[in-house]
């Protein structure tokens, strides 16, 4: 089992990775709202405050966490949006991870459409 | 899944007459009952119409998606209808609506009726994809290109559940 964390930058894609997984048949995420560390030492380090100047009005970061058997989950994730044109290997739009599980307890909620 | 196998050429219509929701639903729900796939039209027009009050499935760019769950599904099967002139279906962006994919799905199809919503609406991102749909002309050429699609992953993403779990092939 391994986690799959993705740290997207865009957060405009947010759903059409969600709409991903859930065509992959994961149904086990959590999205988390964040800050990259670009914006949060542009806001909180005043030596930094020049890169405001860059950040411009993008929106903050979304962290989505999930669980899945494939460890190339994420691989696939980036091979499916690419068809449609979205990048997420290009510059500063995500980083994802996976980490192998030593073990994963309780029970994932389901998702039912009418 | 291939999004191939859950069509036939019977299931597509480069011509819908209808002009309004419910005429397209109607219209495109006649083919579901003309292939045997619905046993029960007003059944699962009501299903569909059900998902439509929640919010419309048409999500912007002349495209819509409605979608249905019901008994009188026998199993899950898609359906696409092309409106030459559009229609209104209460779409977000507020635009007439040209391309419709329907899915029919029994009410107990869970994971591969929600794969099958996101694999149509990823499909529907593409800019190629959309205006190949648009130029169809004949249930063949609409089905080459859903092939298309399907063949541009090199292998098949097969899903297996064991437990309720979700194993993806390796």
């Amino acid at each position: 089992m391994y986690l799959l964390l993705i740290v997207l930058n865009r957060e405009e894609y947010l759903d059409d990775i969600l709409s991903c997984l859930l065509e992959l048949g994961i149904e086990d995420a959590v999205t988390v709202d964040a800050e990259s560390m670009k914006r949060s030492l542009a806001a909180q380090v005043p030596i930094f405050a020049g890169l405001r100047l860059d950040l411009g009005r993008r929106p903050f970061s979304k962290v989505i966490l999930s669980t899945s058997n494939n460890k190339n989950t994420g691989k696939e994730i980036i091979r499916l949006l690419k068809e449609v044109d979205i990048d997420l290997e290009a510059p500063g739009v995500s980083r994802i991870y996976t980490l192998k599980l030593e073990s994963v307890l309780g029970t994932p909620e389901t998702i039912e459409e009418i | 899944m291939f999004l191939s196998e859950l069509m036939d050429e019977r299931l597509i219509n480069c011509g819908i007459t209808a002009k309004d929701k419910k005429g397209v639903i109607e219209e495109m729900a006649d083919m579901f009952v003309e292939a045997g796939v619905v046993t029960n039209k007003s059944d699962f027009c009501d299903s569909i119409l059900k998902r439509e009050e929640i919010e419309s499935t048409a999500i912007g760019g002349g495209i819509a998606i409605p979608h249905g769950r019901s008994d009188a599904v026998k199993y899950l099967k898609v359906a696409f209808g092309r409106s030459q002139k559009g229609v209104n279906f209460e779409a977000i962006d507020k635009k007439p609506v040209n391309i419709i994919f329907m899915i029919a799905a029994p009410s107990d199809a869970r994971k591969e009726y929600l794969q099958a919503v996101a694999k149509i609406a990823r499909l529907l991102k593409s800019r190629i994809m959309r205006e190949a749909l648009l130029l169809s002309e004949t249930p063949k050429d609409v089905m080459k290109i859903i092939k298309d699609f399907d063949n541009m992953l090199a292998e098949e993403i097969q899903v297996v559940t064991k437990e309720g779990r979700v194993i993806h092939k390796d």
